[in-house]
């Protein structure tokens, strides 16, 4: 085996073995790794806005926080939930326009 | 209009001595989020060290204040006037924020004149400016005719509104809060829970630096004289004897960063309600001062000692005052042209608000040796168009007032029209440059598959020996957010697409097509001493391959058969041109 294919199984392996456990802080740190990918982060919601039929809230966990976007109300602030969503990154490059938009994920489902 | 000259402004007392060495002459950037610059709405507002998307909004709010806005309230302030020479010209590639403008910006990159720095900020000059020490001049592509675009090298003159760029705090180093030094900070909420749950009630943030990025954004009115070429005595570019060009437009309608109502500081709730389109509260009046600058000569040459052939054309749009220029020639061992566009007289009554002039200016039988030169760009060839597999959004229609509605099988009532949002974005567009002359590639708003589209650009330009000739390209692919957010209200979004769709139009921003930027030198500056065609391939930038499959091309792994990934290549066009030496 190629040590380059080495690295890459071992890297998948590594992101089988999270899958199921990746932080909102993963997610921060490198929001290129999850971009269209569906995942669960768990949190604290905290900053809702509804806005007509749909929503935004903030996810907490910990000092990490990202915003979720969702098709139906809010959960109540301060409650604990698991979010199911897809990431969107927002691509970024060199140019001092570039605006340092951080990541968000829009809400496929919910628990409670 | 009360212009300002640098040495009188009250805020030199900000400036840096000490603390930043390096930059001992340049205002601190810290100041944007000082007491004083937020009184009454005015400076920058930051955000916290790990923001959510909906914080981000309170960047926005506004997304450029004044440095100071002397005896005004914000976001009034007095113009400034800058001079430089431009760094760099280009469009902004990945796009604006789209709420807050109408298109997006015309970036130009002056390295400021000495006499000027202090318009400089810390930030700029920081590792986070890029800029490397200049300072950016926007104004919006759809406010700012090509003929007035600059290239490197021209002199740039501006007089405009001297602002923050509050969208980037770019704090580096960030701070520490006061007594829980581990732990990083942007702002005081970042030393309390939940973001710090061992903080202690009451610490502060201390010791960050923002970079904050001085710029001239908008100017009202902009004079860029190219120097160093030849230019035929006309009112259309052309080559000619050494001559200087001078190109100037002036006007107070110059997109979001000029109107007050998308520059006044209100709550995070009033940015999502308020509406503010169409734009109808332009910041400046361009008529209560004249506009000045100086137009550099060619080297005069030996033994003339006649005054300088000067011309002047008007390029103002039909129906629009003209005022006059008067000019001025100022002899001395740097001899100018001074110009004056006499803005404070009305024309037949009515005022010269929306002005275009350009001056030519060289010495009389002036026979220095130019190389003329044709370069004809006959094509571009999209060898990647940039476009996903599947839209960001999916294609809904929706009736213009009544945005409720579904208009795809109802009719809207009577005097709305059926809005097409989301689905796929066609289109890209390309601007190029020959040594600072500018023109937009027609026939690539369909763009969404590799083809040839024909061109039949022609340049003519004319260079002393030890000139060169600049070939460059700005562009994009467009993607949904060009396509749909630009000149609407963040409400109105709302309204149309929903928070959901709306956000996932706003991160489909616009793909990089690589770069275009050549440069041929003398004695044949890319000729050959006759006639070259090249057919010039774009560098990095956005797109590919599939891994396996690759004859598919793609922007990311989504656009490729199940398991295979994207292998980014770049080079999304080619440029086929020709120069000819005449």
């Amino acid at each position: 085996m190629r040590l380059s294919h080495f690295v890459i199984g071992l890297a998948l392996l590594t992101v089988a073995g999270r899958a199921g456990a990746v932080t909102v802080g993963d997610v921060l740190a490198s929001p290129e790794t999850y971009d269209g990918k569906t995942l669960s982060l768990t949190g604290t919601i905290e900053s809702a806005l509804p806005v007509g039929a749909e929503s935004g809230y903030n996810l907490r966990d910990g000092a990490a926080r990202v915003t979720v976007v969702s098709r139906t109300a809010p959960p109540p602030v301060g409650t604990q939930v698991t979010v199911t969503g897809t990431v969107h990154a927002f691509e970024g490059g060199d140019d001092p326009e570039d605006k340092p938009f951080p990541p968000f994920v829009v809400e496929t489902g919910r628990t409670p | 209009m009360r212009v300002r000259s640098c040495a009188s402004l009250a805020v030199a007392v900000m400036l840096v001595a000490g603390a930043r060495d390096a930059a001992a002459s340049v205002i601190d950037s810290n100041l944007a989020v000082s007491p004083a610059t937020q009184a009454n709405g005015g400076g920058c507002y930051p955000v916290s060290i790990a923001p959510g998307l909906l914080d981000m909004l309170t960047l926005i709010n506004p997304e450029w204040a004044a440095v100071d806005v002397g005896a005004h309230l914000p976001p009034l302030s007095d113009p400034v006037t800058m001079h430089g020479t431009i760094a760099s010209s280009k469009i902004n590639e990945s796009g604006d924020f789209p709420g807050d403008h109408v298109t997006d910006d015309q970036n130009t990159l002056i390295a400021v004149d000495s006499a000027d720095m202090a318009f400089v900020s810390t930030g700029n000059v920081s590792p986070e400016g890029v800029e490397a020490g200049n300072l950016e001049v926007e104004r919006e592509i759809g406010k700012y005719p090509l003929f007035a675009w600059g290239g490197v090298g021209d002199r740039f003159t501006g007089v405009g509104r001297w602002i923050w760029d509050c969208g980037h705090p770019l704090q580096d180093p960030a701070g520490t809060c006061s007594s829980t030094m581990t732990q990083s900070c942007a702002v005081n909420t970042d030393c309390a829970p939940p973001v710090c749950p061992t903080c202690i009630a009451g610490e502060t943030c201390v010791g960050v630096d923002f970079n904050y990025h001085s710029e001239l954004h908008p100017p009202h009115a902009i004079a860029v004289s190219r120097v160093g070429k030849g230019y035929g005595y006309s009112k259309k570019v052309k080559g000619g004897p050494p001559a200087t060009r001078t190109d100037v437009w002036i006007s107070a309608d110059s997109g979001g960063a000029g109107d007050a109502c998308l520059l006044t500081h209100g709550s995070l709730g009033a940015l999502l309600t308020t509406e503010c389109y169409p734009l109808t509260h332009p910041l400046v009046d361009v008529t209560t001062s004249d506009f000045e600058f100086d137009i550099p000569l060619p080297p005069r040459p030996a033994g003339n000692t006649q005054p300088p052939r000067v011309r002047v054309f008007d390029q103002s749009p039909k129906g629009a005052a003209r005022p006059k220029v008067s000019t001025t020639f100022v002899d001395g061992p740097t001899p100018v042209v001074h110009a004056v566009v006499k803005l404070t007289k009305t024309v037949n009554g009515k005022k010269a608000t929306l002005v275009g002039k350009t001056i030519v200016a060289g010495w009389r039988h002036d026979t220095t040796p130019v190389t003329r030169l044709r370069v004809d760009v006959t094509a571009i060839e999209i060898l990647n168009p940039l476009k996903a597999v599947t839209p960001a959004i999916p294609l809904a229609k929706k009736c213009s007032v009544t945005t409720a509605q579904d208009c795809s099988s109802t009719a809207c009532p009577a005097g709305e029209t059926c809005l097409s949002l989301g689905g796929p974005t066609p289109g890209w567009q390309v601007f190029l440059e020959a040594n600072g002359a500018w023109t937009e590639l027609p026939g690539l708003g369909a763009v969404a598959s590799p083809s040839t589209v024909p061109q039949t650009i022609s340049y003519d330009v004319a260079l002393p020996a030890g000139g060169s000739l600049h070939l460059h390209a700005s562009g994009k692919s467009l993607a949904c957010l060009e396509s749909q957010l630009y000149g609407q209200s963040l409400k109105r979004d709302l309204a149309l697409y929903g928070l959901t769709n709306g956000a996932l139009c706003l991160a489909d921003m616009s793909k990089d097509i690589g770069a275009f930027d050549v440069t041929y030198a003398g004695p044949d500056f890319g000729s050959g001493g006759g006639s070259t065609t090249y057919a010039t391939q774009s560098s990095g930038g956005d797109g590919g391959t599939c891994s396996t499959t690759m004859s598919q091309l793609c922007l990311k792994d989504a656009d490729c058969p199940g398991g295979e990934t994207c292998v980014v290549t770049g080079g999304a066009f080619k440029l086929h041109y020709t120069i000819t030496k005449k």
